[in-house]
C-alpha cells in the first residue's frame, strides 16, 4: 500500500503545465534531429555522383580558359587580328554539343559568352583612315594636315606648318617655287607632276 | 673629323629634271661638259636625297639601317640608289680628307674654305643661291663626292660612252622616280607603305644593273653604308619573317586542335 502511495506526487498544476510542455519541446527536436541526420545521410549517400557531375564542367571550363590564355594564342597574329575568332568557336563547339545533348555543352558556352565579352571589350581599336589628297580647286579647308603648308615671312624665312607642328626655317629664294606654297592646289599640282622636284627641292634646303 | 662636300646651284630643281632625262635616254656623253658635271652633281645629290626615302630637308649622306625602321626591303631600296655613285666612280681608292665646295659646272674647290675672291661666286658663302650640304660618313657620300669632284677633270675616267654605264643611269632614273613617287604617296598616306610590285621590279633592275657591271669587275656588290642590304638579302630576311609567321600561324592552330580534341573525348 505504501509503494502504491509512493508512485502518485501531488503536483501543482502549472508546474505540471511546464513539465507537459517541456516533454512537447523534447519530442520536437527529436524529430528535427532525425530529419537532419536522414538530410545528412542522404547527401552523403549523394556526395560522389554530384562531384562527379561537378568536376565535369568544371574541368571543361578550366581547360578552356587555359587554352584561351595560353601565349602562344593570346599572341598569335590571327587572333589578335581577329579578336571574336576564339570566342565564336567555342559558342560553335558549344552549339554543337548542345545538338549532341553533351553535357558540357553549357560550360563550353559559358566559357565562350565570357571570351566573346572580354575579348569585344579589349578589341583593338581601328586605325584612323588615311587622309585624301587635296582636291584641285578647293580652298585651304581641304588642305591635308600630311602636306606641309608654308607661310613665307620674307625672300629667306618662313614657316612651315606640318603635322601641326610649325617649324622655322631658312630658305634660299630658288628653292621657294619648289616647295609647297600657302594653299594646298597650288602646292600639290607640281609635286603631282614631277614628285622628284620634291626630292631635287629637299636634297638643295640645308 | 667629318668632311663636307658642299654644292652651290642656282637652279636645283630645273638641273635635277634636266640630269633626270639626261640620264633617262643616255645623253651624258653628249651634253657639254659644263652642262654635263651640272646635271651630274644635281644627279648625285638627289640620289643621296632619295635613299633617304623621305623628302625631309637635311644634310645628306649620313645613311644607316635607323633610317630604314629595320625595314630590309626599305634598307635594299636606299642602298641601291646610294650605290649608283660607287657604282660610277672609276676603280681606285676614294680618300677624302678634306672639305670639298662646288659650284655649279665649276671645278670643286678643296679644304678649308678661304674668304672666297673668285670671279662669278659670291664672298659671302650663306648668300648663296641653294646649297646641298653631303656629310662624308658613308662610302655612297663619299663616293659621290668624289664622281662630282672628279667630273669636270679632263680624264675623269668615268665611262660615260659605255653603254652599260648608260643602262645604269637609265635604271637608275627610273628608281629615284619611283622612289619620288613613293615618298609622294606614303606623304598622302600619313604612313609608310609597301612597295607595290612594280616598284619593286624596277628597284631590282637597278641592283641587278649595278651587279652585272661589277661582275665584269670581278668585284662583290659594293656596300653603299654600314648596315645596308641588297635585294638578295632583304628577300631572304623576308623568307624567314614567312617561315616565322608561319611557326605562329602553326603554334596557335596546334592548342586549339588540341583543346577540341579534349572537348571531343570528354563529350564522348
Amino acid at each position: 500500500m505504501a509503494e502504491a502511495v509512493s508512485e502518485f506526487v501531488p503536483v501543482r498544476r502549472d508546474v505540471l503545465a511546464n513539465l507537459q510542455a517541456s516533454a512537447a519541446a523534447g519530442a520536437t527536436l527529436r524529430e528535427y534531429g532525425t530529419r537532419a541526420r536522414e538530410a545528412a545521410v542522404t547527401e552523403a549517400k549523394a556526395l560522389p555522383a554530384t562531384a562527379r557531375s561537378l568536376v565535369q564542367p568544371i574541368g571543361v571550363g578550366a581547360v578552356l580558359a587555359y587554352i584561351a590564355t595560353l601565349d602562344d594564342v593570346k599572341n598569335s597574329e590571327t587572333v589578335k587580328k581577329r579578336w571574336w575568332l576564339l570566342p565564336v568557336a567555342l559558342l560553335a563547339i558549344g552549339y554543337i554539343l548542345r545538338r549532341k545533348n553533351s553535357p558540357h555543352a553549357s560550360a563550353v558556352l559559358t566559357a565562350g559568352a565570357v571570351l566573346f565579352v572580354q575579348a569585344y571589350r579589349n578589341r583593338p581599336k581601328e586605325e584612323p583612315q588615311a587622309q585624301a589628297p587635296a582636291k584641285p580647286g578647293g580652298d585651304t579647308a581641304g588642305v591635308p594636315q600630311a602636306l606641309p603648308v608654308m607661310h613665307p615671312i620674307d625672300d629667306r624665312t618662313a614657316w612651315i606648318q606640318s603635322g601641326g607642328q610649325w617649324v622655322r626655317v631658312q630658305l634660299a629664294a630658288p628653292v621657294r617655287p619648289a616647295l609647297p606654297q600657302q594653299t594646298a592646289p597650288a602646292a600639290a599640282a607640281p609635286m603631282a607632276q614631277d614628285p622628284a622636284a620634291a626630292l631635287a627641292a629637299a636634297a638643295f634646303a640645308a | 673629323m667629318t668632311y663636307y662636300w658642299r654644292h652651290f646651284t642656282t637652279s636645283p630643281t630645273e638641273t635635277a629634271a634636266k640630269a633626270l632625262e639626261s640620264a633617262r635616254n643616255g645623253s651624258f656623253a653628249q651634253l657639254p661638259s659644263s652642262d654635263r658635271a651640272k646635271q651630274l652633281r644635281a644627279l648625285l645629290l638627289l640620289s643621296l636625297q632619295g635613299a633617304t626615302l623621305s623628302d625631309a630637308p637635311g644634310p645628306l649622306g649620313d645613311l644607316g639601317p635607323s633610317l630604314y625602321g629595320g625595314n630590309d626591303e626599305r634598307n635594299a631600296a636606299g642602298a641601291a640608289l646610294a650605290r649608283t655613285a660607287i657604282v660610277l666612280a672609276p676603280p681606285g681608292n676614294i680618300v677624302l680628307d678634306q672639305d670639298v665646295l662646288s659650284w655649279d659646272d665649276a671645278p670643286a674647290i678643296t679644304g678649308s674654305i678661304p674668304p672666297i675672291d673668285i670671279p662669278g661666286l659670291p664672298t659671302d658663302v650663306s648668300a648663296l643661291p641653294a646649297l646641298a650640304v653631303v656629310a662624308i660618313v658613308s662610302v655612297a657620300a663619299a663616293a659621290a663626292c668624289y664622281v662630282g669632284t672628279i667630273v669636270t677633270q679632263s680624264d675623269h675616267a668615268i665611262a660615260f660612252e659605255a653603254q652599260k654605264t648608260q643602262k645604269l643611269l637609265n635604271a637608275h632614273t627610273a628608281g629615284v622616280k619611283v622612289i619620288a613617287l613613293h615618298v609622294e604617296r606614303e606623304k598622302i598616306a600619313g604612313k609608310i607603305l609597301p612597295f607595290d610590285p612594280e616598284e619593286k621590279a624596277i628597284l631590282h633592275g637597278l641592283e641587278a644593273t649595278q651587279r652585272e657591271i661589277v661582275a665584269e669587275k670581278h668585284t662583290p656588290l659594293p656596300t653603299p653604308f654600314d648596315g645596308a642590304r641588297d635585294f638578295g638579302k632583304a628577300l631572304a630576311g623576308a623568307t624567314s619573317e614567312i617561315g616565322k609567321s608561319t611557326a605562329d600561324a602553326l603554334s596557335s592552330v596546334v592548342p586549339i586542335g588540341l583543346g577540341l580534341g579534349m572537348v571531343w573525348l570528354m563529350s564522348k
